[in-house]
């Protein structure tokens, strides 16, 4: 049990959406840093240390290879380092590829979190109010999914004890993968339409549908809704007003420390990171608690 | 006044010339329980759907649905939707939720209950017929059985007067089908619902309906209480009985017509005054003297992942050629995974299979083992049946030749052109056991043949097994139909706890169990002990009938 | 079928969204103008498809094709670029019209990421495949249907489309602007995946085209599907 799980999708959904927001517009290296540092954390209390670090190789690579995207494409900046074809290698760009690629983990970082704390069902449920259609057509696509990948070991453990669906040489062999796939899609779509008929049978398509009432925001939610969009405010101003955007070409060292406006607008944007560390870490921490008292 | 009345319906498919329902009358009281028996293809789905506007078939339709006085089609959709329930055959097919809870609550969401009673309507009908626990569990986790029972609690939370069921519990295993039918029962008990269930399960619903129809060629041909019915019951019409009132109208037939083992037991003793004693059955040599098995599994042992449970262990059996070996069990128990063992697919996590006396298994394909998995479609890749028997004809000398016998002998020929999916449960079980036999294999292992085959085709099943027996074919069939497995068999295994546990002729276990037996061998324990199929019993009855003029 | 509410709040919702991304790239933040141009651009067919009055039928056979997209991309994710989804989808198209097309690519897409990780890129994809689906949908009346010509094509067109609009995300997310040389040198340097995408497109609806499409269509004439 996850706090997220405690609360309504929409809520987890706001916060999520408000730091990918954040993420993708901050320029300042210290907003970066500082929202990198949250989405590790933040990756570290939902999944473990452990296994945390085991994507460290792969985050490097990356890091690595949007700087050197960078130092090789963008020939703009003041410090040059050297020259390669006549073109300038630039310290600028360099650092500029260094903070890309941090801010392009913390992406990735954040949205996998929120795939967990919101998993694929729970985020449906987002749509179910004002796109219906959609969220049932993923609904049912999603309960197709698994059905299907054992359907489809069925089929071709069934055709392939017979001697059928095996054949040698690359193109027999994915000739015989696409026939069990197109039996596989014979076969359900042939269940499918019994299973429009069991949707019309219970009054699909009439108008005026509902919607159960299963999960009531709770007073938690409205706390958390309201914290939300006083940290919003001042986190997004400095992109509706345009103070203090970063700029790397020409490099200025002074804007390096931000001022007090920008301080506390990082400190906002920060915050909203580093809720979901605390509120997911203590309820790590109680459980763990729980278990060594049981 | 009949609360449903159906007069003079008919009703031709989209594109078909022949109806598929042809002057059609019904009428039904209101809380009636009715049971509408009939071949498959008479048209029970047709009709059924045809009281249900939602799922009213496309094509040409005459005559006049009234429910409780009014036309169906002046009936608002709203008000269909919730009266008339719905439940269909396939439990894996009709569900869209990922939820139990969501899924009862489809309905009422769809035909726009106040979302913040929805959750007390959901209770209510799951609590209803049991299943309240399963609500917050994940519809893919749960069983053909209960599966089924979350279609039927989501078709009462609409508060239905009229329950439509098409063959509820064919796809499921006795106690499966036990525990849905005594929920039915209930809904038209305690709640005073309509209920109309067509199918071919009569062993067990006899004794609930209060009537039942029988259809032939799109018209209901008659409608009478089910002891009437059996009295009238005559020519292919027994078959529709179930054993204990069949054994008793072949056989007599002319008073109060028993339904229940109970009731038949009785009347049993009043035909056969001296019981026949109990003669140690003969243990008909023991295959093992004939020839050398063609297929063993020696102290076999499976499970699918490493921290999972077994579900073989230790097993050990042997087929031989020209025999048929019914491996019984409910759902669930881990029949098919000992087919898919025996036949290759997956391999023992210790002990050996062997074939032919080697170890290890053959190329497969012509002249080595076939697999009918429970579901024949898994095999159909073609668009017409002809196609379909040509994919395995490949390296035959006469291939079109090849193909018209193969269709003669499991009587396809008027099918050669249809699209494989166009053809009845019974039809598709044949075509693909055509398919295998073209292969000429020499084991044949059959996982739940008889799933969802009215009477008629069970017994055209059970003589193209027989006969591919008598060929010398060796044939495995995994089934939970005690009734089939004690007809066509020559021996009878349950498996069990992983293993299989007795391995005895056939008649010896049917005899010898008490509860775990067929509907004949109940009847006639310790009165007469040797039948244990309807037509053994049937014929030792007519002996001793004859014996006694 | 939707409540004037709904449609209400539906298209503010758009309109908002459209508003915030003119002005992010008023502003120059492409990283995320981008993404959201993309997601804004999938906004209008979404809102079709919940507007459209069709059918359980209509809604489960795209669900089915979908899924079979999905699971053909799961299946044959150990062979990178190798993939049948443009082909299901080109081929859902051609059976079931545009709308179809371009959900089941959409869908596609964002449920796979489910199983392979969603991100800005998701908005691409869901962007790339809807509009190869929606572009052979257009074909779904015509005699050209089964033409090879018109299939190679479209193969063709949706790999290019996949390589240049994940290329954009790339470019975009490395340099945070939109540097023509940067995207030209991405779409150079992925010009071998563009053709494997291509060829495997190509490749893929040779060999699915004839039996889908017969299963499509009977399916069409048996329960009277997008009639």
């Amino acid at each position: 049990m996850t706090y997220a799980d405690r609360l309504h999708p929409l809520t987890v959904f706001a916060f999520y959406c408000a730091i990918l927001v954040l993420t993708m517009t901050a320029t300042h290296p210290v907003a970066l840093l500082s929202l990198f540092v949250s989405a590790v954390l933040l990756r570290a209390v939902q999944i473990g240390v452990k296994r945390t670090l085991a994507g460290v190789p792969i985050a490097l690579l990356l890091l690595l290879s949007v700087t050197a995207i960078n130092l090789f494409l963008v020939h703009r900046g003041a410090k040059i380092l050297f020259f390669l074809n006549g073109k300038p290698i630039t310290l600028e760009a360099g650092l500029a590829g260094v903070f890309s690629g941090l801010m392009i983990l913390s992406v990735i970082l954040f949205c996998a979190c929120m795939s967990r704390s919101l998993p694929g069902d729970r985020m449906l449920s987002l749509f179910k109010r004002r796109l219906p259609r959609l969220a049932l057509l993923l609904r049912m696509t999603l309960g197709f999914i698994p059905r299907m990948r054992t359907r489809y070991r069925e089929i071709s453990d069934a055709r392939g004890a017979l001697g059928l669906s095996r054949g040698r040489g690359m193109l027999n062999v994915l000739r015989a993968r696409l026939t069990d796939l197109s039996i596989l899609l014979t076969l359900t779509l042939e269940e499918s339409m019994d299973q429009a008929d069991g949707m019309r049978a219970r009054g699909y398509g009439l108008p005026g549908a509902t919607r159960a009432v299963t999960e009531p925001r709770s007073a938690r939610d409205a706390i958390l809704s309201v914290g939300l969009v006083l940290l919003l405010v001042p986190a997004l101003l400095p992109l509706f007003t345009g103070r203090g955007e970063w700029n790397w070409y020409p490099l200025d060292r002074s804007a390096l420390v931000p001022d007090l406006f920008l301080s506390l607008s990082f400190a906002a944007g920060t915050a909203i990171a580093v809720l979901p560390i605390l509120l997911e870490g203590k309820e790590t921490l109680k459980w763990h608690i729980l278990r060594s008292r049981i | 006044m009949a609360y449903l009345a159906v007069s003079d319906l008919t009703f031709t498919y989209h594109g078909s010339t022949t109806p598929a329902l042809a002057g059609c009358s019904l009428s039904v009281r209101e809380g009636e329980f009715l049971l509408v028996v009939g071949r498959s293809g008479c048209g029970k789905t047709t009709l059924l759907r045809s009281l249900k506007p939602a799922l009213a078939p496309y094509g040409e339709r005459k005559g006049s649905v009234t429910l409780d006085g009014t036309e169906l089609d002046r009936m608002s959709p709203r008000d269909a939707a919730s009266v008339i329930g719905f439940v269909g055959q396939d439990p894996e097919r009709q569900t869209v939720s990922d939820t139990v809870f969501a899924e009862i609550a489809f309905g009422l969401e769809s035909v726009g209950l106040d979302g913040t009673l929805i959750p007390g309507r959901v209770a209510e009908a799951a609590d209803f017929l049991g299943i309240g626990r399963l609500a917050s569990r994940k519809i893919s986790e749960l069983s053909g059985g209960e599966k089924q029972l979350v279609n039927l609690a989501s078709a009462l939370a609409l508060n239905p007067r009229l329950l439509l069921l098409d063959e509820p519990v064919t796809r499921l295993d006795p106690p499966a089908k036990l525990r849905f039918l005594s929920a039915v029962r209930r809904i038209n008990e305690e709640a005073g619902v309509t209920v109309i269930l067509a199918g071919h399960d009569t062993e067990e619903l006899f004794p609930l309906v209060d009537r039942v129809a029988r259809m032939d060629a799109g018209r209901i041909v008659s409608v009478l209480p089910p002891r009437d019915f059996a009295r009238s019951a005559d020519g292919a019409d027994v078959r529709f009985l179930p054993t204990v009132p069949r054994v008793w109208r072949s056989v007599n037939g002319t008073d109060e017509a028993p339904l229940t083992v109970r009731e038949g037991r009785a009347w049993l003793r009043t035909v056969c005054k001296d019981p026949v004693p109990e003669t140690e059955p003969t243990d008909a040599a023991t295959p093992e003297k004939k020839a050398a098995a063609l297929l063993s599994a020696k102290d076999v042992w499976f499970r699918y992942g490493r921290n999972d449970p077994d579900v073989v262990a230790n097993l050990t059996c042997s087929l031989f050629p020209g025999e048929i070996l019914s491996v019984l069990g409910p759902n669930g128990a881990g029949k098919t995974t000992l087919i898919k063992l025996l036949s290759g697919i997956l391999r023992p996590v210790a002990g050996t299979v062997r074939y032919d006396g080697k170890r290890g298994l053959p190329e497969t394909g012509r002249g080595g083992i076939a697999y009918l998995p429970q579901n024949p479609a898994l095999l159909f890749a073609r668009d017409r049946v002809r196609e379909e028997l040509d994919e395995v004809t490949e390296g035959l000398p006469d291939r079109e030749d090849a193909i018209s016998r193969a269709a003669a002998r499991f009587s396809l020929e008027g099918k050669l052109d249809a699209h494989p999916y166009d053809l009845s449960g019974g039809e598709q079980t044949r075509l693909a056991l055509a398919k295998l036999t073209l292969l000429s294999p020499r084991v044949l292992l059959l996982d739940e043949p008889t799933a969802g085959l009215d009477p008629f085709a069970r017994a055209a099943l059970a003589s193209v097994l027989r006969e591919s027996a008598a060929a010398g074919c060796a044939i495995l069939l995994a089934t939970h139909d005690l009734a089939f497995a004690s007809e066509v068999s020559d021996r009878a295994e349950l498996f069990f706890n992983g293993k299989l546990n007795a391995c005895a002729d056939v008649r010896r276990f049917f005899s010898e169990n008490r509860f775990y037996t067929t509907q004949a061998s109940r009847l006639s324990q310790g009165i007469l002990p040797t039948a244990t199929t309807a037509d053994e019993l049937i014929a030792e009855l007519r002996k001793e009938g004859g014996d006694a003029k | 079928m939707t409540s004037v509410k709904t449609r209400v709040f539906l298209l503010a919702f758009g309109g908002v969204l459209v508003l915030f991304d003119v002005f992010l790239w008023l502003r120059g933040q492409y990283r995320l103008a981008i993404p959201l141009l993309a997601f804004c651009l999938t906004l209008p067919a979404l809102i079709v498809f919940e507007w459209r009055r069709s059918g359980a039928r209509e809604l489960a056979a795209i669900a089915v094709m979908t899924g079979i997209s999905v699971v053909g991309r799961v299946l044959f994710a150990p062979l990178p670029g190798f993939k049948p989804v443009s082909a299901v989808v080109i081929l859902t198209g051609l059976s079931f019209g545009p709308l179809a097309g371009f959900m089941t690519g959409a869908a596609t897409a964002l449920l796979s990421n489910f199983f392979f990780g969603q991100g800005p890129w998701t908005a691409f994809q869901m962007l790339a495949w809807g509009a190869v689906g929606f572009l052979s949908g257009l074909f779904a009346r015509s005699r050209l249907r089964r033409n090879p010509l018109l299939l190679l094509l479209l193969g063709v067109i949706g790999g290019a489309l996949f390589s240049a609009l994940t290329d954009l995300w790339t470019t975009v997310a490395a340099t945070g602007t939109l540097l023509p040389a940067a995207y030209l040198t991405f779409l150079v340097s992925g010009l071998p995946f563009t053709l494997l995408y291509a060829v495997s497109n190509v490749l893929f609806l040779l060999l699915l085209t004839r039996p889908i499409l017969r299963k499509t269509d009977r399916l069409k004439q048996k329960y009277g599907l997008f009639a």
